[in-house]
């Protein structure tokens, strides 16, 4: 007897591709998450033997096949769990985040904002801030820069100029809040192994090799931001170990989504324009190819490793109905007519949580008149490309996830 | 950074003292701005029987009403937990309770305090260590007797509660 409904879920990185895979007494777990689902799909056949046989109710066993899988997690979209004011702390989610997409960034520092600031130029001290990053300033409703998200150009050296610029110039001693970044990169991070345990005796699965999948994100304006992390899992065991495995039980601070704002602008400018959004979907398509190979560490496996497929993020959006979409949709497509746009999610610290696109452009089905709980909307959806500061991965990535 | 997790009880303490922290709504609507939000006396509960004295403007009480949900699978040691909790607040309102210079609608007095209490418990900053999300909803605003308005609110929330399975 058992619940089925709680389960230890840990994970750890794997310092090589499916280590230890036929000696699992070795795998030790360094992080317990804390999930809101889980659904592995671990699977292994006995193919049939297929063989003729002499009389009519004869049959003989099967060969076994590859042992393969996939893992689905559903998680909140958590902040960074601890104030931003200083040096960051990657979080599991940023973990996990980073590794699956590739890229990830706690360089950033949060400081203090200094005298002389505008609203796209930061005097700073005591902070780190990185070309390309996002960071969040000042206190929600404070007339100035509002808590909200803004994105770092070039120089990102006090003072550092933004790409988006906050609502209002911040005042001295205002609190410059750093940000984890998560972005798609074209190398992948480190693969993962995923401990599933039952608290039942024996119930305990591992899955070695892991790599995510896909990503989706369940987004709405006063819901907390849901994630769900689906990994390829390139060999599992039953395995018995002891439940808990981890001791300590990871944080999870979310929060709502309100409070934040949508930058919409031309790419190459900074100046604050907002949408009155009423709606955000974003649907990020992934693939990722695993190599079969006869190089493995077990006789029940067959992937040797992964390779991520190109990156598509769209942006949809819904607002109270106008022409200017419908507009846009006529341009050619010219970097002229391209927007960098930023969503602000939540501005509690530790909980807040935003997205950023520094190059978009209309895709779809022509902008038209949607409903909106009976009202008239309309709604476009933005493709996400590469963004036009080329100088590293981060600058480059064509969606960028920030957590503070 | 272990989860922090939270109990009903908990929440209802931070949600007494954020209410009991707020400025009244806008000088602009009444004098009577300047009384506070305090919790009732325990022993005295807010209902429809109660007396519209001038005592028991903007007191009131937070009591879980709500099924319990648990949403989802989650750890061992830590639950997610969905429950809905009721806040009551009184305004009596009597001719010349107040005094004779008092011309504003009471259930005005109370509709503004409303969208305060709604920004307040539901603001992220204010909420309890383990507490995700606060969803909140004006259910009512109605005369509960000829001497009171009673306002209710209806608040969601969403938190993590640790357990222990043997």
């Amino acid at each position: 007897m058992g619940l089925s409904a709680t389960k230890e879920v840990s994970y750890a990185s794997e310092s090589s591709f499916a280590e230890n895979a036929s000696d699992f007494s070795a795998l030790t777990f360094s992080k317990r998450l804390p999930v809101l689902d889980v659904r592995k799909d671990f699977g292994q056949e006995r193919m049939d033997d297929g063989s003729l046989q002499v009389r009519a109710n004869d049959a003989r066993p099967g060969y076994l096949g590859p042992r393969k899988g996939s893992l689905e997690i559903d998680v909140y979209w958590c902040g960074h769990n601890a104030v931003c004011t200083g040096a960051l702390t990657e979080t599991w989610l940023q973990d996990l985040l980073s590794d699956g997409l590739g890229g990830g960034d706690v360089t950033q520092v949060g400081g203090t904002v200094g005298a002389g600031s505008s609203a796209t130029s930061i005097v700073y001290s005591a902070a780190t801030l990185v070309r390309g990053g996002m960071i969040r300033i000042g206190a929600k409703a404070d007339g100035r820069a509002d808590a909200q998200f803004v994105v770092v150009g070039t120089p990102f050296t006090t003072p550092a100029t933004l790409l988006t610029a906050a609502p209002g110039a911040p005042n001295n001693n205002d609190v410059l809040y750093a940000a984890q970044i998560a972005y798609p990169k074209e190398t992948l991070g480190v693969t993962k192994r995923f401990l599933v345990g039952h608290s039942v005796a024996d119930s305990q699965f591992i899955a070695i090799g892991c790599q995510l999948e896909s990503l989706a994100l369940k987004l709405a304006i006063g819901e907390i931001p849901r994630l769900t992390l689906k990994y390829t899992v390139a060999r599992w065991l039953r395995y018995t170990k002891t439940v808990p495995v981890v001791a300590t039980l990871e944080d999870c601070k979310a929060a709502i989504w309100s409070s934040g704002s949508v930058f919409l602008q031309t790419v190459g400018t900074a100046t604050r324009a907002t949408e009155a959004v009423n709606e955000i979907e974003l649907t990020l398509e992934m693939g990722l190819s695993a190599r079969d190979g006869l190089a493995t560490g077990a006789t029940d496996m067959t992937i040797v490793s992964y390779e991520r497929m190109p990156v598509k993020a769209t942006i949809s959006l819904s607002k109270a109905f106008a022409t200017d979409w419908d507009t846009l949709y006529d341009s050619d497509g010219s970097d002229s007519t391209k927007k960098h746009i930023l969503i602000t999610g939540s501005t509690t610290d530790g909980k807040a949580t935003a997205i950023y696109a520094p190059s978009a452009f209309i895709v779809g089905p022509r902008p038209q008149d949607v409903d909106y709980r009976g009202l008239v909307n309309t709604r476009a959806t933005f493709r996400c490309q590469e963004g036009p500061d080329t100088t590293n991965d981060l600058t480059r990535s064509c969606i960028r996830f920030a957590s503070a | 950074m272990a989860l922090a997790t939270t109990t009903v009880t908990l929440i209802i303490d931070q949600m007494i003292t954020v209410i009991e922290d707020l400025a009244p709504a806008g000088a602009e609507v009444s004098a009577r701005t300047s009384v506070p939000f305090r919790r009732a006396p325990r022993r005295e509960p807010l209902n429809e029987s109660a007396k519209g004295g001038s005592t028991l403007l903007r007191r009131f009480d937070v009591v879980p009403t709500g099924v319990r949900t648990d949403p989802g699978v989650m750890d061992p040691a830590a639950v997610l937990v969905e429950r809905e909790l009721t806040l009551t607040m009184c305004y009596p309102d009597m001719p010349a309770l107040y005094g004779t210079n008092e011309i504003d609608d009471m259930h005005t007095v109370a509709e503004a305090d409303a969208i305060k209490l709604h920004d307040a418990l539901a603001s992220p900053g204010n909420h309890a260590s383990g507490q995700l999300a606060a969803y909140v909803t004006q259910s009512s605003l109605d005369r509960a007797n000829d001497e009171l308005w009673m306002l209710r609110l209806t608040v969601l929330v969403q938190f993590y509660q640790a357990q222990t399975l043997t």
